[in-house]
Formats: C-alpha cells, sequence, structure tokens
C-alpha cells in the first residue's frame, strides 16, 4: 500500500531525535523509523522512541470530553464541557477574585501551546499563578546560570562532546534517561577523551567512565569546592581568565579554602586518593565539558550544586571555548516557559506549582488548570497533593489519557500528543526543531492550542484568540522573542534571523557588565538527617524503560515486561544486615509514608543508600514517600536523598 | 560471496534494548519471542574484585557450518549465498531439534503456529541497502553490521587506533 511519510520528531527525551512516521492513505500511523538528516541522532533512536507509537494508538486514550457525575465521568460535548469551565471560573473570580485560579503546564509541549497557555493566564483569566513542570526539572539549573552567567540559555551543542578532552557526568544517567547522548559519550571515548562519572549508582554510564566516584548523595557542592580547593593550593587555576573575564573570585577562594581534602572526603564518602585522582585528571584536561542532569539539581541544594560547578569551571577558564563548556540535559523536549512575562500584563510572580498545591490546600486556590501533566505522580509527598486538589472547586484537566491527576478533575478535555499537532519545540542545546503533524488526534480529541483559543473564547475573549494556523501563532511569539532569546529559545532560529550565530560566552558573558559572576556556596547538612530511626538515603532514578510518570509508557507490554512493579535497589551487605534476599517483598518508610517494592540486591549502590524508580506503578510510586522539602533559591523538591527505612514484609 | 554477520561490541552496549524494540517493530514477532534478546551479566565481581556489569545483545549467529541446517530432519533450513541462515516455514515441522544444537539458544518455538522462528537478519531490508532494524537503531553502536571483512578491518581499526593513544599517553608519538 502506498504510503506518506512524515518527518518529525521524538516526544521524549531533550535529545529529540529526528524520526519519520509512515502513514498509510487512510491516515492511519504505520511506523516510526529513525531520520538520517538530523545531527542529533543520526538514524539511531532508542526503544522509546520505536515504540512511541504503540501508546498513541493505545485504546485508552481519551477522545472525547468527559465531565463528572458524582465518581464517575460522562461523556459530554465540547460546547458543554467548554460552558462548565467558563461558568464555574467566572463566577470563582466574581466571588474570589483571579488569583483564585492557577494554571499548571507540562512544558513538554510545544513553543506555540505554551506561549497560548500564558497568555490565557495572564490575558483572560488575570491570575499571575501559573508554573510548569521545568519547576522539577531544569528550574535549579536556570537559576543557577542566570546568576552567573546571566542567561539561562544552554551554552553549548551537543558537537562539543567530540571536541573535548574530559566529560564530567554529574549526576546523569545518559544511557536510561537519554540513550542517544550515549553514541557521543562512546564517539568521545573512542577519540580519546577521558570521562568521569559522579553518582551514587554504578549506571551504565558510570561503566563507561574511566574514573567514577560514588559519593553520597546531596554532597555535591562538597565535592566541587573541594576540588577548586585543591585547583588553587596547586596554582592551577586560570588567573588571567579570572582578573579579565570575571568578578568575585576572592570570595569563592575564601569560602573554598575550608574544604580540605580531609574534611571532603569524610562529607562525601571518598577516598582521598580518588578525590586527588579527579583533581588530577581535571587540571590535566585543556579542555571539560560538563554534562549535568537532576541528580546534582534535586536537592535542597540544588541551585548550589550548580553554582558550585560554575565556579570550578570559571576559575579554570573552561568556559567560552569550544569543548569547554555545559551541557544541563532536560529531561524531556520542552517549549519556552519564560516568555511572556507576568509584568508585561502588569502582574506579580504568581506561585510556584508547591505553593499553588498548599495554597489549594488552605483553599485560596478555588480552580486549576492542568495541562497534560500529573502532579499527583509527580510532586513530592502525593496523598498531600491528592487531598488538596481534592478541595478544589473546579479542576480542569487536559490530557491524552485518564491519569492519576484526571481522576480528579471535574472536566477532563481529551488533548492531543507531539505527533498529531503542529509546533516548533526546543532540544538539549536549545535549538528549536519543527514539529509536523503526522496524523488525526481520535475521535473528538484536539490538538492543545486549538483547546486554549476555544476555551479563551467561550470566556468572550476572541481577540488574540483567533489564529488560522500555527505558524501565526509562531509570528507572534517571535515578535517578542528579543526577550525570549535570552531566556533559551533557539539557536535556529538565530541563525535563520541572521541575528548571528556566535559561540556564547567566546568574548563576553550574558550579564549588562560581560562579565561572569563567581558565587560562594556553602555546604550545608541536611535538615533532614538520616538517623537511627530512618538510616537509609533513598534515591529516585529513571529506568531505561518508563518515561518520567510513565503515564504514556506504562501502557505498553514491551516496557511493562521489562520493568512491571516498583523495585528496590540495596547493596547485598545492607540486604544482608536487614536479612533482605533477592526478590523479597519490602516495606519502605519515610516520615511522610511507606511505599512497597520488590527487593534488587545489586552491588552498583552504595551500601548506604537504596534506590526506587521514579515512575507510577499500579501498586504505587515513590512520591508517596517522598517528603516535602525544597531548594530556596529555585524551589525545586529534594527527590535524591530522603532518609527511609527498609524492612521485609 | 562474502558473508554478512553482526558484530556485538560489549563496550559499547549500555542494555537499553532498542534492539529488541526495533525487531519486534519490524518483523511483528509474537509476545514472548525475541529474535534479538539483551542479556545482562553482574552485577557480580570478577576474579580480579572489579565489578562486572555487561550488557550483550545476542541474535542468530547465522553460522558458517550451522548445526541446526545439519540436524533438520524436514531439510527446512538452509543458507542463503550471501550467509543468512533462514527457516522455511512451510517445510518446519516444529520439532525444536534447531534448538537443541543451537549453541546460542537463537531458534525459539512459536506456540501459535507450531513452527521455529529465528533471526532472519532483516534480509528483506538487506536486500534494499538498509541495516537491519536492530543495527540501524542501535544508537551506541554497540551493533555493527557487514561482511565479515568488514567487521574484522573494523575491530583492526579499533585496536589501532588504541595503540596510537596509548603511544601518544607512554612516549608522546602523535
Amino acid at each position: 500500500m502506498e504510503m506518506n511519510t512524515i518527518q518529525t520528531h521524538c516526544p521524549f527525551c531533550s535529545i529529540a531525535c529526528g524520526l519519520s512516521i509512515r502513514v498509510d492513505l487512510f491516515g492511519r500511523p504505520k511506523q516510526v523509523e529513525p531520520r538520517y538528516d538530523f545531527e542529533h541522532n543520526r538514524g539511531a533512536l532508542c526503544s522509546r522512541g520505536i515504540l512511541s507509537l504503540e501508546w498513541m494508538r493505545n485504546r485508552e486514550r481519551l477522545k472525547k470530553p468527559l465531565i463528572r457525575e458524582k465518581d464517575s465521568f460522562r461523556e459530554a460535548s465540547w460546547s458543554e464541557a467548554l460552558q462548565k469551565i467558563t461558568s464555574v471560573f467566572r463566577s470563582l473570580i466574581e466571588k474570589y477574585g483571579p488569583t483564585s485560579i492557577a494554571f499548571y503546564a507540562s512544558s513538554r509541549l510545544s513553543n506555540e501551546t505554551l506561549y497560548l497557555f500564558k497568555k490565557l493566564c495572564y490575558e483572560v483569566v488575570k491570575t499571575p499563578h501559573i508554573d510548569f513542570n521545568d519547576r522539577l526539572g531544569v528550574a535549579s539549573a536556570r537559576a543557577a546560570y542566570t546568576l552567573s552567567l546571566g542567561s539561562s540559555k544552554p551554552p553549548n551543542p551537543l558537537a562539543d562532546l567530540l571536541a573535548t578532552n574530559l566529560i564530567l557526568i554529574l549526576g546523569a544517567d545518559p544511557s536510561s534517561c537519554h540513550p542517544v547522548l550515549m553514541k557521543y559519550i562512546f564517539d568521545a571515548k573512542d577519540r580519546g577523551t577521558r570521562i568521569v562519572v559522579i553518582d551514587p549508582r554504578r549506571t551504565q554510564t558510570a561503566r563507561v567512565a574511566d574514573l567514577h566516584l560514588q559519593i553520597k548523595p546531596g554532597t555535591d557542592v562538597a565535592f566541587l569546592n573541594g576540588t577548586l580547593n585543591q585547583l588553587i593550593t596547586a596554582g592551577l587555576i586560570d588567573r588571567n581568565f579570572i582578573a579579565k573575564r570575571t568578578k568575585g573570585f576572592d570570595s569563592v577562594q575564601e569560602v573554598v579554602s575550608k574544604y580540605t581534602s580531609n574534611r571532603v572526603a569524610e562529607i562525601t564518602g571518598i577516598k582521598e586518593e580518588q578525590l586527588r585522582a579527579f583533581t588530577r585528571l581535571y587540571a590535566q584536561s585543556p579542555r571539560v565539558m560538563v554534562i549535568h542532569s537532576r541528580g546534582l539539581e534535586q536537592h535542597p541544594q540544588g541551585a548550589s550544586a550548580v553554582l558550585a560547578c560554575i565556579n570550578l569551571a570559571l576559575a579554570t577558564g573552561k568556559v567560552g571555548k569550544q569543548g569547554c563548556g555545559f551541557i544541563p540535559l532536560m529531561g524531556h523536549v520542552s517549549g519556552v516557559t519564560a516568555f511572556p512575562n507576568p509584568s508585561s500584563y502588569g502582574l506579580k510572580e504568581g506561585y510556584t506549582i508547591y505553593e499553588m498545591v498548599e495554597a489549594a490546600y488552605r483553599n485560596e486556590i478555588k480552580g486549576m488548570y492542568i495541562l497534560a501533566s500529573n502532579p499527583v505522580v509527580s510532586l513530592p509527598d502525593s496523598s498531600f497533593v491528592k487531598a488538596a486538589l481534592r478541595k478544589l472547586d473546579l479542576l480542569v484537566v487536559q490530557d491524552v489519557f485518564l491519569t492519576e491527576t484526571a481522576k480528579l478533575a471535574h472536566v477532563i478535555l481529551p488533548g492531543s500528543t507531539l505527533y498529531e499537532c503542529e509546533g516548533t519545540i526546543n532540544a538539549v542545546d536549545g535549538g528549536c526543531v519543527e514539529l509536523k503533524k503526522a496524523f488525526n488526534a481520535p475521535k473528538d480529541a484536539k490538538e492543545d492550542w486549538r483547546i486554549i483559543c476555544e476555551v479563551a473564547k467561550s470566556f468572550g475573549v476572541s481577540q488574540g484568540f483567533d489564529y488560522r494556523s500555527v505558524e501565526e501563532v509562531f509570528e507572534e511569539l517571535k515578535s517578542g522573542t528579543r526577550e525570549t532569546i535570552s531566556l533559551g529559545m533557539s539557536r535556529d532560529l538565530l541563525v535563520s534571523e541572521g541575528a548571528g550565530n556566535e559561540k556564547l560566552y567566546e568574548d563576553r558573558f550574558a550579564h549588562s557588565d560581560g562579565l561572569a559572576a563567581f558565587y560562594p556556596v556553602e555546604y550545608a547538612e541536611p535538615a533532614d538527617h538520616v538517623s537511627s530511626e530512618y538510616p537509609l538515603l533513598l534515591i529516585t532514578f529513571k529506568t531505561p524503560y518508563h518515561f518520567l510518570t510513565s503515564s504514556e509508557t506504562g501502557r505498553v507490554d514491551f516496557f511493562n515486561q521489562k520493568c512491571p512493579r516498583p523495585y528496590l535497589e540495596i547493596h547485598p551487605a545492607t540486604a544482608e544486615k536487614l536479612r533482605i534476599s533477592q526478590g523479597d517483598k519490602v516495606t519502605v518508610r519515610s516520615r511522610c509514608g511507606e511505599v512497597e517494592a520488590v527487593a534488587e540486591v545489586t552491588d552498583t549502590i552504595r551500601e548506604d543508600c537504596v534506590a526506587i524508580p521514579m515512575h507510577w506503578f499500579k501498586e504505587g510510586w515513590v512520591n508517596l514517600i517522598v517528603p516535602k522539602q525544597f531548594d530556596p533559591t529555585s524551589k525545586i523538591p529534594n527527590y535524591k536523598s530522603i532518609p527511609v527505612s527498609v524492612e521485609r514484609k | 560471496m562474502p558473508e554478512y554477520g553482526i558484530l556485538v561490541d560489549f563496550s559499547r552496549c549500555i542494555g537499553c534494548r532498542a534492539c529488541e524494540a526495533a525487531c519486534k517493530e519490524t518483523n511483528g514477532t509474537p509476545e514472548g519471542i525475541n529474535w534479538i534478546k539483551n542479556i545482562r551479566i553482574g552485577p557480580e565481581y570478577g576474579p580480579d574484585g572489579n565489578l562486572i556489569l555487561t550488557m550483550v545483545s545476542l541474535n542468530c549467529m547465522h553460522c558458517g557450518k550451522a548445526p541446526c541446517i545439519e540436524v533438520c530432519p524436514a531439510k527446512a533450513i538452509s543458507k542463503r549465498p550471501d550467509g543468512i541462515v533462514l527457516i522455511d516455514s512451510a517445510k518446519c515441522i516444529g520439532c525444536k531439534h534447531c534448538l537443541w544444537v543451537c549453541p546460542f539458544g537463537a531458534p525459539q518455538f512459536n506456540p501459535a503456529e507450531g513452527k521455529m522462528t529465528k533471526c532472519v537478519l532483516c534480509y528483506q531490508r538487506v536486500e534494499q541497502g538498509k541495516l537491519p532494524a536492530c543495527v540501524a537503531t542501535c544508537h551506541p553502536k554497540a551493533l555493527k553490521f557487514g561482511t565479515t571483512e568488514e567487521l574484522s578491518t573494523y575491530i583492526r581499526e579499533k585496536a589501532a587506533r588504541r595503540a596510537q593513544r596509548a603511544s601518544f599517553y607512554i612516549i608522546g608519538l602523535r
């Protein structure tokens, strides 16, 4: 049969692999094939990408708007659903003011959708409370980069990984989360690049490394400060670079001088020789690329850890050259969430997502519109989140599946996946890629950006929401882009606009004076310490199979067979002490709850740590026992060092 | 004629199982039957105290002198001139003899049809000049496809690079 081929991009991780979808003459998708003409993957694809059609064609897709009737849902027409949303939201606004309504969206949506969602929030509902799920992802990195380098834009393209002498992977596991990135790491290794991995778990990425340091979770600040101290003592810093391009080094020098190697060894649980070996490798390498991800950032000291890592690079002059710099990995492809600004609508900064949840719990927020996100599973202390969302007068959820969050909704709108809508989205290095519509969303489901326009229209605001195509939204978005570019919009866009394709930070940093700023950071003992009651540190991690809260991959047999239930990685020595053997059912307890898991006894984890995948499973998910604890700068939750106790069931 | 084969580079395999997924998508194998399977070895400590954690993807080796061909009572298994070993499912009687003798566990029994199945090295794709699905999708490039000659050249080049790098670190020879 004849087929059409549509070239688009993978909707999962931020590598945004190019792929083409073969669609038959009836518009039914048949097969996904990797594309050879996209630089990031060049014909490669991971299992999530290959099987992405499996869940898009799934029977459980939401096909019609649903309205809650007591404990169940009934199908409704679009006009009825929209009517209900606007009438309840209107009465809430009249009674309690517009600040009683909050908006929350996944950032795994196109730039256009997110722009319209923000516009709906600021222009139609006029509430400042809007947040995106990158609060749980790149928030720490963004905050730190903005403070230190002046812009949150990822400074280096992936190709720089092939032009460096050392790749330092801090708290990231590309082999599970960004599998296609491993191609770059292996290729670099073949060219003689040294690889260092800092991760409490011995992941498949760590196996590739020349040096793997299994530091205690949450001690990255001490580790990085200690390294900088050793380099300063040995005189291996770039005084010239510090004098010309940066400011505030003295304060950092003073702070890090307290991080002697025996103190760092004690804090991080790493032998001094190993710390020295790392410092030596770092100093010997003229060019260093740092890859970091949630393992570094999702801590009470998340932003500080990223700042410590930037300090190290600035002090040694390893920024702003080819093959020198940072790649902060985003968990997934992401639209720009920073534009437009609330201030341009005369509004203040609104609540972050957890502040919204807390406000909902104390009845301050009465209505919420959640777009394609699943906060019940993804936020810490899930039972509290559930209780808070239950208190809402109106919860609107727009998604493709009946997620745990959608189950609490009053109105559910059937949205679309990234294969079913047009738009642009950003990849890991800030490059903007174009998504094409390969096939239609099932039945009455609509493209997300059209739904938002219709919601606005049913509020009686049609001006500014009467777009004929997604290109018109893009043009409008672009007209304000000077701002957007500095906030992490696209490299490709810059080039196509002729604004120049200069290397970032080669001559100057993004602060107005062109200098990068050092921020001294101190290691702080976690407030929530391990105790005799909760003696182990829990790490949550992503498996190579499921994706985030697995609302999509959880519906694919292939992945469910590989990873069917929550499991607990535990070191043999710890397991023996607790009389746990392989395959035992265990109860993991923290101070906010307990969850069941199956023990997986493995040498790949530190003795004082245990680890559970972050995904959603029928039996329960790990965020039920993750207590509320946030980084003060970026408000990122702590998912990576939670005191727990483990007991055999 | 040169024979085709797939080379598995242990050092590069990260166990993401994209090969398994791609094989299933392309060949539509039923549940429980994986023509290529990713096997995990470890984590366990080796004799020198190092932690071993290795992943290996195994498919049919398309042997030069394949034992499955020798034992098949129905003469259903044959080797093509380009080296690809195929089971003719019209002739196969599902006796599982090939499973007994295969050193790699490649042939698998399909209970729905009562026949043996195994990797066909994506011969349709190969005939079109494409790579087998598992190799095409392998992003760490742990799987390599080619004639035996190409594969051995690849390994030698890798060894040569290793030697060159070592010489750089030891005697500074660029």
